[in-house]
């Protein structure tokens, strides 16, 4: 009798630590989930948002970050802000086809072709009317790729923590490696060799406006195609390196994992594959916040190169359909000239684009990394 | 259109008393042709200034450098004061003369853009 009561206190005794083990797996999750926010260093993703993310995202942070939400609160402030980079690029187009227009009066005298101290003189004043605007913009497209690189320094070793803990340890490294190279690669090339190269660029097609004939024409185009040139190859490289070692070192950590779950599972019978579901759950944990993460970042970069790419791809547009204007109304110089301003911002549109889809190439293999789930 | 049709008035019948002139008197019929020339100027000042009026609202508006345009506006006007009487110089006979004209113009041009210059080659040597 006494031997039956034993049996039933320990049978209850072990039905309420199931239950108060049952009842604390949410409150376990919650610490988990944090521990792992805290291991992960999303804190400081997130403190290190660039100002001008956060002033669009608001306070959106990693745990609450949604895609649709954010592209939302993104695509508002586009609309709030166009009218204003429009209006900007407007001025430019008027202040450019006011010179050509006087320029163009000349003409009425001149019905064989302006003289050529007139085109020098109003290929000079558009240059001077718009340098100052091409080169503040320059620079706007120099402080971008900074921002990225700084915002990458934080953003890249949490996603690859997140994603080493989920199972891809060694494509998280790579991936994390290949691109904090290439970044570090583009930003000493844009400083040292495309940035020069488009000021060069600049020069080059204003003197060659100025001059009659197209003396400087092929200058002009071989330093535009040795800046395209390096971006393109640049950007191919990357992407190629990076679906390389991401297939190589994905299919390794898949491997891995499962042979890590097997192993624990035949080793150590049945606690070992509690052991590894427990595992699993971690792994799952990690993959979540990786997402997040990953999402997180996305949106943050994407409103670090919104204002730069709405405004050189503006300005781009209108520069583009001046110089069609100015063609039909003078000189074709003014036309090649005023093009030419447009294709440097589409220079530097392509170079911010290029450190862009390098950050969103690097996210989207570490979100797609396989887990060997 | 009222003023246009002054201008052709003036025009044509001047054209014609210097084409009556020239056979007994082309002194006169090129004195007559520089007059008619310089009334015909003196008509479309009016015009001139309502262009002026416009590049200044465009100046404020459109945030236009006033060192910017004025160089092209002098510019403009040295290559039309330059091929009225270079043209006048050909009319008379004188092509020589008509060539140091159109010389002395593109000069004069070139010195009026030299500021422009300097402000370019100083911007470009900013942004570098």
């Amino acid at each position: 009798m006494k031997t039956h009561t034993r049996k039933k206190s320990l049978m209850i005794a072990l039905l309420v630590l199931a239950a108060a083990a049952f009842l604390q797996v949410p409150a376990l999750a919650d610490e988990m989930t944090d521990q792992q926010s805290e291991d992960y260093g999303v804190d400081g993703v997130e403190s290190a948002v660039p100002d001008e993310a956060r002033e669009i995202l608001g306070d959106m942070d990693v745990s609450s970050a949604d895609a649709d939400s954010g592209f939302q609160k993104i695509l508002s402030y586009a609309k709030g802000k166009i009218s204003e980079i429009l209006t900007g690029a407007l001025r430019s187009a008027v202040v450019m086809i006011t010179v050509v227009m006087l320029c163009a009066l000349a003409g009425t005298v001149y019905p064989d072709g302006l003289p050529d101290f007139i085109p020098l003189c109003g290929t000079m004043a558009i240059a001077v009317a718009v340098m100052g605007d091409v080169g503040s913009l320059i620079n706007m497209g120099r402080e971008t790729l900074d921002t990225l690189s700084t915002y990458s320094k934080v953003l890249l070793p949490s996603l690859a923590t997140a994603a080493a803990a989920s199972g891809a340890v060694t494509a998280a490294s790579a991936k994390y490696s290949a691109t904090a190279l290439f970044m570090d690669v583009l930003i000493t090339i844009a400083n040292s060799v495309i940035m020069p190269a488009i000021y060069a660029y600049l020069a080059v097609i204003t003197a060659n406006s100025a001059l009659r004939g197209n003396a400087l024409a092929s200058a002009a185009k071989l330093v535009k195609w040795v800046c395209t040139t390096m971006m393109t190859v640049l950007t191919l490289a990357f992407t190629a390196y990076l679906s390389i070692t991401g297939a190589i070192s994905g299919s390794a950590d898949a491997a891995a994992t499962r042979l890590a779950k097997t192993a624990l599972s035949s080793a150590l019978p049945v606690v070992g594959s509690i052991v590894s579901d427990a595992a699993s759950t971690v792994v799952a944990g990690a993959s979540i916040l990786r997402n997040s993460i990953g999402v997180f970042g996305m949106l943050a970069i994407l409103c670090v190169c919104l204002i730069p790419f709405l405004t050189l791809g503006v300005r781009f547009l209108i520069y583009k359909a001046a110089a069609a204007v100015a063609g039909t109304l003078g000189d074709d110089r003014f036309g090649g000239l005023i093009s030419g301003f447009g294709d440097a911002f589409g220079m530097v549109m392509a170079l911010v684009g290029a450190g862009g889809l390098m950050m969103f190439f690097s996210i989207i293999s570490s979100i797609k990394a396989v887990s060997g789930g | 259109m009222e003023l246009i049709t002054k201008v052709a008035i003036i025009g044509i019948v001047g054209a014609l008393i210097a084409l009556l002139l020239k056979k007994s008197n082309p002194e006169m019929a090129l004195l007559l042709a520089l007059s008619i020339g310089m009334i015909v100027v003196s008509m479309m000042a009016g015009l001139i200034s309502g262009i002026m009026r416009i590049v200044d609202m465009i100046e404020s508006q459109a945030g236009l450098s006033h060192a910017a345009v004025l160089p092209v506006i002098k510019c403009v006007g040295i290559g039309i004061v330059t091929k009225f009487a270079s043209q006048l110089c050909k009319d008379a006979g004188e092509g020589s003369v008509a060539s140091a004209v159109e010389m002395a113009g593109a000069a004069s041009a070139l010195y009026i853009a030299l500021p422009l210059i300097e402000t370019l080659l100083e911007m470009i040597g900013g942004l570098l």
